[in-house]
């Protein structure tokens, strides 16, 4: 084995430490931008321990108009549950197209911090005052004082707002316009007695969360106990599958706007294609690597060693190469993804390394290095 | 004319041998993942073209300036109190031909100052109702006015009459672009997201490719030195090898487009077996791709170039 390695021919290892750490980094980027892109909407959802996102329907969880009422029915007669209503609707401000956000400010200060960075309080009875998140904000240019106008399909005319102030908060707020109800209803031309979704604050130890699953139509076998993450999601899946919860959307154009343009397809098929593309770049690099070193191998046949058997060893090699330069991959990865923000609308795309994303990479990239290395050090002349 | 006899020789020692492998993968790749970024914007830029074009309809939106046939009305900031509550919004004052053209109170005249209009969902908020009496408090004046009339449409969260005190003049002119202005709005985030992608992807290669130009000299140094033997300038055999590079790097290009190409659509063809589909079949958008294209097969050349010159950096024994 030492034998081996000294007799790699140092441009096939130069080859392969450049083509795998390439290959590496350029694939951990591009999966986090694909599965940041995939997520953006869960993005969008209030989140917390105590929090539950009743919504309709629609590939993005937020494209439905739900009934509150139809919402406040389902869990009628339960103790300590608070419900909040959002009515989202994508507006152009400024010539960029933002999430408006319809809140009531003092239901939300019970479930999300809201500190004033800029200008006054967030109250609920301006009724034509718009605070905007800190990214947004810097994102926009936008500063309190001013009247900003935005423009939405779903209402004939422009809204103004006077901007009162600039907000953070956890997100999905500070990428956000946040306004009042009223304004919100009437940018996506609907009642107030309609939302895109409730927010349902409740205290555990108050009412059981598998009981208001239940309550909302969601089948208690689905809902695994004790994971509220997956209980939020379950819900949300469960609702989108249908029958939950009524729920309607009236133009494709709507489904369009409200989902920022990205079709969680679209992202499906290029993360696939994307897929194809490096696994066949870790097969070239392994197998080219290998098919350099066939003088080398031969002459380890020539000592008695069988084909498979020296196959194995330069794929061995070739895997463990692999499996160390990943490593130096993230740690590239890491640098590359904080250079340039990347922006949906006022939403960062957060390039964060994903640990099931990174074991994928892992096991597959090995598993085509290894078949790819054998398979060019194998194949006979 | 030497060049170009030297470029051929080359190039036929290149085809019959077979030693491109390296380089054309490491091009390759890079080209497939920009194709792939490029099917994505154009796919997104056609979407948001047909749904601009099915949401086509006219907006009212606020004109900085005074256009010819635009909606004038004028606008002030009210608080409006009812009871116990007491709410900020605008109060909008138009007469009867803006109220006509805005679709508001079915072609009559606009509640007479000081009198109000309130919108359906300011109504909706705050309880009013059609007689009740409100506080009116705008910048220079506070008054009682009665609620004469619920309207729908547009102003829904705002109280309407008709001019009754000075305030600031608006002017709403029609747009029917505004469904497509958003549309492409989110097309132009999405296309900025994957030509980052592309571009990270085509630099994250560079030194593959360099590596490449290295082995490529190294595979041809025995023709590049019967051409020098020959009597051919190094500057010559350099230029043809730079020459060749840049052939191999735009067979390259054409390979590496189709695959990433073909991916997306096999992709998208498998996505029907999950229940989904997309309808449009798109081909990368050239605007997306161009630049680091050209920037790969440039680097190619140059390097390959400067590679020739050299004679190549290292001397490695094979």
């Amino acid at each position: 084995m030492k034998w081996l390695i000294k007799s790699l021919k140092p441009w096939s290892l130069l080859l392969l430490i450049a083509g795998l750490f390439c290959t590496h980094t350029a694939s951990l980027f591009l999966s986090s931008l694909m599965l940041s892109m995939y997520y953006l909407y869960d993005e969008m959802a209030p989140h917390g321990q105590r929090v539950l996102v009743v919504t309709g329907l629609g590939l993005a969880p937020f494209t439905a108009l739900i009934s509150i009422k139809d919402v406040e029915d389902r869990l009628a007669g339960l103790q300590g549950i608070t419900l909040i209503p959002e009515t989202l609707v994508l507006g152009l401000v400024k010539d960029r197209p933002v999430l408006v956000r319809g809140v009531d400010f003092d239901k939300l200060k019970e479930y999300a911090w809201l500190e004033v960075v800029e200008g006054s309080e967030p109250v609920n009875s301006c009724i034509n005052c718009a605070w905007i998140g800190v990214e947004a904000a810097s994102v926009l240019g936008l500063k309190p004082g001013s009247t900003v106008e935005v423009y939405s399909v779903f209402s004939k005319t422009t809204l103004m707002f006077k901007i009162a102030g600039i907000v953070n908060s956890p997100p999905p707020y500070k990428y956000e316009v946040l306004v009042s109800r009223p304004a919100a209803s009437a940018l996506r031309g609907v009642s107030l007695s309609e939302a895109s979704h409730v927010v349902v604050v409740y205290e555990p130890e108050k009412v059981n969360p598998l009981v208001l699953a239940s309550r909302l139509g969601a089948s208690l076998g689905e809902v695994e106990k004790g994971a509220m993450a997956l209980f939020e999601k379950a819900l949300i899946v469960l609702a989108r599958r249908g029958g939950a919860l009524e729920a309607y959307l009236s133009t494709p154009s709507e489904a369009y706007m409200v989902r920022l343009g990205i079709k969680r397809e679209v992202v499906s098929a290029a993360s696939l294609a994307l897929s194809i593309v490096f696994l066949y770049a870790y097969y070239v690099v392994a197998h080219v690597y290998a098919a350099i070193n066939k003088p080398a191998i031969a002459l380890l046949y020539e000592i008695g060693l069988s084909r498979k058997r020296a196959a194995l060893y330069i794929a061995l090699i070739a895997a463990t190469t692999s499996a160390a330069l990943l490593a130096l991959g993230l740690a590239a990865f890491n640098e590359l993804s904080s250079t340039v923000p990347l922006y949906i609308s006022c939403y960062r795309l957060s390039l964060a390394s994903e640990p099931t994303a990174i074991a994928i990479i892992a096991a597959l990239s090995t598993l085509v290095v290894v078949y790819g290395a054998f398979r060019g050090a194998s194949r006979e002349e | 004319m030497r060049l170009l006899v030297a470029y051929t020789a080359l190039l036929k020692s290149v085809i019959k041998n077979g030693v491109v492998g390296g380089f054309v993968a490491s091009l390759l790749v890079a080209y497939a993942v920009l194709s792939i970024a490029g099917c994505v914007v154009s796919l997104s830029r056609q979407e948001a073209l047909a749904i601009a074009g099915s949401a086509a309809r006219s907006h009212y939106v606020v004109s900085a300036q005074e256009v010819p046939g635009c909606i004038k009305v004028g606008v002030l900031n009210a608080s409006i109190c009812f009871r116990e509550v007491c709410v900020t919004t605008w109060q909008y004052m138009l007469d009867e031909n803006a109220a006509a053209a805005l679709g508001l109170f079915q072609g009559s005249a606009p509640p007479a100052y000081p009198d109000i209009s309130a919108g359906y969902l300011l109504a909706e908020y705050t309880g009013v109702r059609v007689g009740d009496v409100v506080t009116v408090c705008t910048e220079l004046v506070c008054r009682k006015a009665r609620v004469v009339s619920i309207h729908r449409g547009a102003f829904g969260e705002s109280i309407v009459t008709t001019p009754g005190e000075p305030g600031r003049n608006v002017c709403l002119s029609e747009n029917r672009e505004l469904a497509l202005d958003i549309a492409k709005g989110l097309a132009g985030d999405l296309s900025r997201a994957m030509q980052y992608a592309g571009l990270v992807a085509s630099l994250l290669y560079l030194p593959v490719l360099v590596v490449a130009c290295f082995k490529l000299h190294k595979e041809l140094s025995t023709e590049l030195e019967v051409l020098v033997g020959l009597g051919a300038p190094r500057a010559e055999v350099a230029a043809a090898f730079a020459l060749v590079a840049a052939s191999l790097a735009l067979f390259s290009a054409v390979l590496g487009l189709s695959l990433g190409t073909v991916a997306f659509h096999a992709s998208l063809w498998f996505l029907k077996f999950t229940g989904v589909h997309v309808p449009y079949r798109p081909l990368p958008d050239l605007g997306a791709v161009l630049a680091p294209a050209l920037v790969l097969a440039a680097v190619a050349t140059v390097a390959s170039l400067f590679i020739g010159l050299r004679g190549g950096f290292v001397e490695v024994a094979y």
